[in-house]
C-alpha cells in the first residue's frame, strides 16, 4: 500500500504553491508585456512609475546583464528595451504581445499596477506577421540575426527510399491537409515565484517549474553569474504538462532580487501573474498545417509516404525545432515505410510561441498519420486493426529515420490489446443529455474509431541527456534506513511517490524507511526535466546506479554510506539534414485507443461514451498513479480533440480566460475509460519500466476523428470539433 | 471598516479594506492559503469555501460582505489531526494529482454531502459542477467523494487499490 | 491609496436613501461583480445591498408570484412552484455552477442584462415585470421593457429593483428550457430556448411562449411564432414544421469565439422544435 507522499498535504491545505508563501515583508513584483506583438521600442519612461507611492524600484533590459534566454538557443530578450548589445537578437524589438517590457516592484500590489500604468512607452509599430503564411509570404524577417531570408528557420528532411518508385507502386493513394490548434495547458496554477537571496548569499527563485537545474543555468546565463551563485527551488507544483518548461518569471525575478540587494533592501520579492496574464504569457502547443499523402498496394501494405509539415513557433523557438522534430518521426506513423520525403518546417511569426506540452509533436502527428491509415483502411476495405498489424514496427524494423528501431517494440501487442477489448460486447449507457440540452434518439449518431502511436521516451537528436541521483544509506549491519536525494519535478504524476518506491526496491529496505530529499539545487543534482515521459524511467536508472555506487562503500565499511550516479542513456543524433538518416531516440512508448462516440446531428455535439487505452508501461511501480496518468492524459486529448479553442487574431490571443477557452468539465470527459496497462519490458528501463505519461494523449484525436466519421459519413481534418464546427462539416457533406 | 466573522470556529475580524475579497482576506490577512486562486472569474472553483452552510466562491464575495458569516475552509475540516471522510476519500481514491483545485473540490464536495449523504454518480457530477480539474480526468474525484459518502453513512469502503509492484 | 466608499445597509429604506444620496454601484450576489473587475483596482462606491432579507424568498398572492430581488438561484431551483415554471428553475440549476447559484441573485441577473443571461427568457415567457423603488416611490415595469439594449436597462437614478413579478395566468402550463454551450456546466450560452405553452383540456394550444436568447442584443420572444401556434391542437402535424426561418427574422446572432451565426440560426431551430416535440408528448 503506497498511497500519494504529498496526499495529506494537499488534502489538508498545508501543501504550500509558489502563492502560498505569506511574509510581512514583501516587496510585490508586476511584470509588464509589451502588448505588441510586433514593434520596435521607441523611447520607455519609467520615471512616472517611479513617483507612485510605494513604488520601489523598476527593472529594464539594462538591468539584465547578456539580455537573452531560450531552452534551446537563446533567441528572445529576457525584458525587451536598451540593453547591454551583448546579444544577437534585437533587445529593442517586441516580436509577441507578452514580451516582457519592465518589472515594477512596490510595497504591495496595487502600487506596483499603479506603477506599471503609468510607464510611458512609445512603439514604432511593424507588420504583424500573424499566421504561417503571412509569415512565409513576408519579406519582413523576424530574427535576421539567423543570417537566413525565410522565417521558415528550421528545417528538416526525410528521404527513404526511392519516393518514385514507391508511388508507381501504390495502388490506392490518400491525400489530406490537416488543421492543428494550439492548445493551452491550463494548468490549475498560475505562473508565480518568490525570489530573494539566501542565507549563502544565492540568489534564489522558488518556483513551479519542470527541471530546477535548467531554470539555474538559464537565470545565471542572463545574470551572468556561476551556476552556483543562483538556487532553484520548487515548492508544491499546480500543474506543468509542459507549460513550465521554459521561463516566466525566473529571470526577472532573479534580477530584481539583485538589483534591490544591490541598494541594501533584502526583501523577498513576490509576483502572481492572474490567468489572464498566464494564458497570454506562456507558450501553447503548436497549431500548424500538415499536407500528407500516403500510398499502399492492395494487399495493405505501405510503398509510400509523403508529408510537408508547418508549424507556428511563435515568436520565439522555445522548444519548437525539437517538437518539429518530433512531428516529423510521428508524422508517417509508427509503421514500416520503405519509401518517404517528408518536409518539416518550424515558422517564426508574431503569434504566442509553441512549445511543450504533453506529446511534444507526437499528438499533432497521429492526428495526421491516423487518419490517413483509418482513411486507407476504408479505401481498401480492409479491417483498420489488421491493415496496423501488417505495416506496425516491430523489432528488428528500420524506423522512418533509416535506423533500427531501439528494442522492445509493441505496437503490435498494445493494438491487439486495445481491439481485443473493444471486441468484447459494450452497451452505450443511457443517454444523457449535454447539460440541460435534450438528447433525441432521433438525432444521435454512434460510431467507433481506432488509432495507435508512439513516442519517444527522453529528450532526443544527441541531446546529452543525463539523470543525477545520491543515496546516502544508515545503520550498522543491516540497512535500516536511507536518504534520497534527486531533482525530479512533482508535478502531479506522483513522481516524489514512485522515486522513493524505486529507492526501497533498489535497496530492499521497506518504502517508510527512505527519506525524501527533492528539488532543490541546493541539495539535489541535475534530474532533467519532469518531461518526455523520461522521468520515472531516467530517475529509475540514476537511482539504481547510486544505490550500486552506495553499496559497494557500504561493503567497504563506509557510514553512512553515499553513492552518487549520473545515468546517461545510449547516444542519440541529430537527423542528416538531407536523407534524415540517424538514430533520434533510445526508448518509445507505445500506446492504442479505441473510442465509443454519439454524436448529436442537430446540433454538433459529441459524447465519447467509451474509451480503451491499451497502454505498455513495461513494470507498472505504482499501479494508481498509473492509471491516473492515463485518464488525465485522456481527458486533456479530449479537450484538444473536442473543446478547447485558443483563438488568435491579428497575433493577439482573444479568449484568455476560463470562460472562454473551454478545458473540459466533469460532465464534458468520455463516460468510461477503460485502462489496459501491459507489462512488455523495456530492456533499458529500470525494472523494465516504459515511459508513460504522453503515450494516451497522443493517438486519441484520430480515434475521435474516425469515430465521427463513423458514425456519420464525414472526415473532419481540422480541430477542436467543437458543435460549431461538426455542424457546419456535417450540413456541407449531407448524410 | 470593521468586520467580524467566525473562520473555521474561530472569532476573526479587524479594520479591513472595503474593496478586499474574501479569497484574499483568507490568504492573505489569516494565512490560510490551503484555498487557492485558479482564475478570478468564478470558473475555476479553487477558491470555494463554505459560508454559512453554502459552498461559494470567495473570489466573487466581498470580505466586508462576509460580515457576520460563519465560514469554513480547507483548514477547518480535520478534527483533532483526523482526516474528514472527503479529505481521506481523495487522498485514497487517487483524487488529486498537482492538489490544486483540491481544496476547492472537497470544499464543493462537503457542500453537497451536507445536503445529500447518499449522492448518485449525478448527484456528485452535479454537486462539483461548479470545479475545474485539469490533471486527474475527474473519474478518480467522483469515487473519492463516493468513498466520503459511504464512510459518513457509517459503511466501510472497499479497501483502497494502491498497489506496490516491488 | 483612495479607500472605497462602501455602504451595506440592513434596510430597504436605508438603502434606497443612500442610493438617492450619490453614485453607487449595487452589489448583490457579487457573482459578476469582481470577474467583470478583475485586475483593475476596485475604486468605484459600492452599495452591498446583500444584507436586504426582506428583498429575499418567493411569496403568492391573488394574482401573483413575487420572487424578491435577492431570491438566490439555489432557492429558485429548489423552490415549490407550479409547472410553468419548470423553465425558471431549469435555467436556475445552469447560472454557473452550484457555488454560483449559492450566492447569485435573480435581478443581478436581469440588471446585468447580459445577452447570455441565463435567467432572462425563462422570465420572458412567464410575462415577468420587474418592481423598482426609489425615495420617490415604486412603478412596476414589464421585463421586456426594462431590458433597453445590449447590457442597458430602464433604471432611473435612485431606483433599485426590490422584486421580479410573474403574473398567475398559466401556472399548469407546459414549461420548457434549453441552454447550449461548448460544455456541460460553466459555460456561457451560445443559444437559449424557453417555452410556456398553454394547452385547453382538449389539447388546442391557448397560449405559447417561447424567448430565445444569446442571438440578439437582448433576448427576444417569438411573437410570430407565438401567435401560429395558438389555436392549434398539440398533436397538429404542422407543428413537426415549425419554426422556419422566417420565424427567426428578428434575431441577430454574431459570430464570436463561442460559435457561429450560422450555427446559431440552426441551432435555435433545432431546441425550438425539440422544446415543441417535448410539449406535444408531455400531455
Amino acid at each position: 500500500m503506497t498511497t500519494r507522499l504529498d496526499g495529506p498535504e494537499k488534502v489538508t491545505g498545508a501543501a504550500l504553491f509558489p502563492a502560498d508563501v505569506v511574509r510581512p515583508d514583501f516587496l510585490h513584483a508586476q511584470i509588464v508585456f509589451t502588448d505588441q506583438p510586433h514593434a520596435r521600442l521607441v523611447d520607455l519612461d519609467v520615471e512616472p512609475a517611479r513617483a507612485v507611492p510605494g513604488v520601489v524600484e523598476i527593472l529594464t533590459a539594462a538591468d539584465i546583464p547578456v539580455n537573452e534566454y531560450g531552452l534551446v538557443f537563446r533567441d528572445q530578450p529576457v525584458l525587451i528595451g536598451p540593453g547591454n548589445e551583448l546579444t544577437a537578437v534585437a533587445e529593442n524589438i517586441s516580436r509577441w504581445e507578452a514580451d516582457q517590457l519592465c518589472v515594477v516592484i512596490a510595497e504591495n500590489i496595487e502600487a506596483a499596477r499603479a506603477g506599471a500604468a503609468a510607464i510611458k512607452v512609445e512603439w514604432e509599430e511593424l507588420p504583424i506577421l500573424g499566421d504561417i503564411d503571412t509569415s512565409l509570404q513576408s519579406t519582413v524577417m523576424l530574427h535576421p540575426e539567423n543570417g537566413l531570408d525565410t522565417n521558415a528557420y528550421h528545417h528538416l528532411r526525410i528521404r527513404k527510399g526511392d519516393i518514385d518508385a514507391g508511388w508507381s507502386e501504390a495502388d490506392v493513394v490518400i491525400e489530406g491537409t490537416y488543421e492543428v490548434p494550439y492548445q493551452e495547458h491550463a494548468f490549475l496554477q498560475p505562473e508565480a515565484a518568490i525570489s530573494y537571496i539566501d542565507e549563502e548569499g544565492r540568489v534564489t527563485v522558488e518556483i513551479a517549474g519542470q527541471w530546477t537545474v535548467e531554470d539555474q543555468e538559464q537565470i545565471a546565463h542572463a545574470l551572468d553569474l556561476p551556476t552556483e551563485a543562483v538556487r532553484v527551488k520548487y515548492p508544491a507544483i499546480g500543474g506543468a504538462f509542459g507549460g513550465r518548461e521554459d521561463m516566466s518569471m525566473q529571470i526577472v525575478l532573479a534580477a530584481a532580487a539583485r538589483k534591490l540587494a544591490a541598494r541594501g533592501i533584502r526583501r523577498p520579492i513576490r509576483c502572481q501573474w492572474s490567468r489572464e496574464e498566464s494564458i497570454v504569457g506562456h507558450h501553447k502547443r503548436h497549431r500548424g498545417r500538415i499536407k500528407a499523402r500516403l500510398g499502399a498496394r492492395r494487399d495493405g501494405k505501405i510503398v509510400a509516404v509523403e508529408a510537408d509539415c508547418y508549424l507556428d513557433a511563435g515568436g520565439y523557438n522555445y522548444t519548437s525545432n525539437k517538437v518539429l522534430g518530433n512531428l516529423h518521426l510521428c508524422v508517417g506513423g509508427p509503421y514500416e515505410i520503405p519509401n518517404a520525403r517528408i518536409d518539416s518546417y518550424a515558422v517564426y511569426t508574431n503569434a504566442v510561441p509553441g512549445g511543450a506540452f504533453r506529446g511534444f509533436g507526437a499528438p499533432q502527428g497521429a492526428m495526421v498519420a491516423e487518419t490517413q491509415m483509418n482513411k486507407l483502411a476504408l479505401a481498401l476495405d480492409m479491417d483498420p486493426i489488421e491493415l496496423r498489424l501488417l505495416n506496425s514496427l516491430r523489432d528488428g524494423s528500420m524506423g522512418i529515420t533509416q535506423a533500427e528501431m531501439p528494442l522492445g517494440v509493441s505496437l503490435p501487442f498494445v493494438i491487439d490489446a486495445a481491439a481485443n477489448a473493444a471486441s468484447e460486447e459494450f452497451q452505450v449507457g443511457e443517454l444523457r443529455p449535454v447539460a440541460t440540452l435534450p438528447s433525441e434518439e432521433s438525432a444521435i449518431r454512434r460510431g467507433r474509431g481506432f488509432a495507435c502511436g508512439y513516442k519517444n521516451v527522453g529528450f532526443s537528436f544527441g541531446f546529452p541527456e543525463r539523470c543525477e541521483a545520491a543515496v546516502e544509506l544508515f545503520g550498522d549491519d543491516e540497512v535500516e534506513r536511507a536518504i534520497l536525494y534527486h531533482g525530479a519535478a512533482e508535478v502531479g504524476q506522483g513522481s516524489h511517490t514512485a522515486l522513493r518506491q524505486m529507492a526501497a526496491m533498489a535497496i530492499g529496505i521497506d518504502y517508510e524507511r527512505v527519506e525524501t530529499v527533492y528539488s532543490d539545487t541546493a541539495t539535489s543534482g541535475d534530474s532533467g526535466s519532469a518531461s518526455a515521459s523520461r522521468l520515472t524511467w531516467m530517475s529509475g536508472n540514476s537511482i539504481l546506479g547510486a544505490v550500486e555506487e552506495a553499496t559497494k562503500k557500504w561493503n567497504d565499511g563506509e557510514r553512512p554510506a553515499r553513492g552518487e550516479f549520473r545515468f546517461v542513456p545510449p547516444p542519440t543524433q541529430t537527423l542528416d539534414p538531407v536523407t534524415g538518416a540517424g538514430q533520434p531516440n533510445f526508448a518509445y512508448g507505445y500506446v492504442a485507443e479505441v473510442v465509443d462516440l454519439s454524436v448529436d446531428i442537430e446540433t454538433g455535439h459529441i459524447r465519447v461514451d467509451r474509451v480503451i487505452c491499451a497502454n505498455d508501461v513495461g513494470r507498472v511501480i505504482n499501479r494508481t498513479l498509473v492509471e491516473g496518468q492515463v485518464e488525465g492524459a485522456i481527458v486533456q486529448a479530449h479537450g484538444y480533440a473536442i473543446t478547447e479553442d485558443l483563438q488568435v487574431k491579428d497575433a493577439r490571443i482573444t479568449n484568455p480566460r476560463l470562460s472562454a477557452y473551454l478545458i473540459p468539465g466533469i460532465d464534458d470527459i468520455p463516460a468510461e475509460i477503460r485502462t489496459i496497462l501491459l507489462e512488455h519490458p523495456d530492456p533499458r528501463g529500470p525494472w523494465g519500466v516504459r515511459g508513460m505519461a504522453e503515450m494516451p494523449l497522443v493517438p486519441y484525436a484520430a480515434a475521435v476523428v474516425a469515430a465521427l466519421h463513423d458514425a456519420t459519413g464525414v472526415w473532419f481534418h481540422q480541430l477542436p470539433l467543437t458543435p460549431s464546427r461538426v455542424l457546419a462539416g456535417l450540413t456541407a457533406n449531407p448524410l | 471598516m470593521k468586520i467580524a466573522l467566525t473562520v473555521n470556529g474561530r472569532k476573526v475580524g479587524g479594520e479591513l479594506e472595503p474593496r478586499t475579497l474574501l479569497v484574499h482576506y483568507i490568504r492573505e490577512n489569516l494565512n490560510l492559503t490551503g484555498t487557492h486562486i485558479g482564475c478570478e472569474t468564478s470558473y475555476c472553483g479553487a477558491c470555494t469555501v463554505i459560508m454559512d452552510g453554502r459552498p461559494v466562491k470567495s473570489c466573487t464575495v466581498l470580505a466586508v460582505g462576509a460580515d457576520g458569516a460563519d465560514i469554513m475552509t480547507i483548514e477547518g475540516l480535520a478534527r483533532d489531526g483526523q482526516l474528514h471522510p472527503v479529505q481521506e476519500g481523495f487522498w485514497e481514491r487517487h483524487g488529486l494529482q498537482c492538489g490544486y483545485c483540491t481544496p476547492g473540490m472537497i470544499m464543493a464536495a462537503v457542500g453537497l454531502l451536507e445536503q445529500n449523504n447518499n449522492p448518485s454518480e449525478d448527484e456528485i457530477r452535479h454537486g462539483i459542477e461548479g470545479n475545474l480539474c485539469r490533471c486527474t480526468g475527474y473519474h478518480n474525484i467522483v469515487k473519492a467523494i463516493e468513498y466520503a459518502s459511504a464512510k459518513m453513512r457509517g459503511e466501510q469502503p472497499a479497501p483502497a487499490e494502491w498497489e506496490v509492484t516491488a | 491609496m483612495r479607500f472605497v466608499d462602501y455602504l451595506a445597509p440592513t434596510n430597504l429604506d436605508s438603502a434606497l436613501s443612500a442610493f438617492a444620496g450619490g453614485k453607487w454601484t449595487v452589489l448583490a450576489g457579487g457573482t459578476d461583480f469582481y470577474p467583470a473587475r478583475v485586475g483593475h483596482p476596485l475604486t468605484e462606491p459600492v452599495l452591498d445591498i446583500s444584507g436586504l432579507d426582506e428583498l429575499r424568498g418567493i411569496s403568492v398572492t391573488d394574482d401573483a408570484y413575487r420572487i424578491g430581488a435577492l431570491t438566490r438561484w439555489a432557492d429558485i431551483k429548489a423552490a415549490d412552484l407550479p409547472p410553468a415554471f419548470d423553465g425558471l428553475r431549469l435555467a436556475a440549476a445552469e447560472v454557473g455552477g452550484i457555488q454560483v447559484q449559492n450566492a447569485g441573485t435573480i435581478a443581478g441577473n436581469l440588471c446585468n442584462a447580459s445577452p447570455a443571461a441565463d435567467g432572462i427568457p425563462p422570465l420572458l415567457t412567464l410575462d415577468a415585470s420587474v418592481e423598482l423603488a426609489s425615495q420617490g416611490g415604486q412603478r412596476v415595469v414589464p421585463l421586456s421593457a426594462f431590458l433597453t439594449g445590449y447590457r442597458q436597462i430602464d433604471l432611473q437614478s435612485g431606483e433599485l429593483v426590490t422584486a421580479v413579478i410573474v403574473p398567475r395566468q398559466v401556472e399548469e402550463a407546459f414549461s420548457d428550457f434549453q441552454k447550449l454551450g461548448s460544455r456541460s456546466y460553466l459555460v456561457i450560452s451560445i443559444v437559449m430556448v424557453a417555452t410556456v405553452i398553454a394547452a385547453d383540456p382538449e389539447g388546442i394550444i391557448s397560449d405559447a411562449r417561447i424567448a430565445v436568447g444569446a442571438c440578439s442584443p437582448v433576448a427576444l420572444r417569438l411573437t410570430e411564432l407565438e401567435s401560429e401556434l395558438r389555436g392549434k391542437h398539440r398533436n397538429d402535424r404542422a407543428l413537426q414544421h415549425l419554426p422556419t426561418r422566417h420565424h427567426l427574422d428578428r434575431l441577430a446572432p454574431i459570430d464570436d469565439v463561442r460559435a457561429t451565426a450560422d450555427y446559431r440560426f440552426g441551432a435555435t431551430l433545432t431546441l425550438i422544435r425539440r422544446s415543441l416535440r417535448r410539449f406535444a408528448e408531455s400531455a
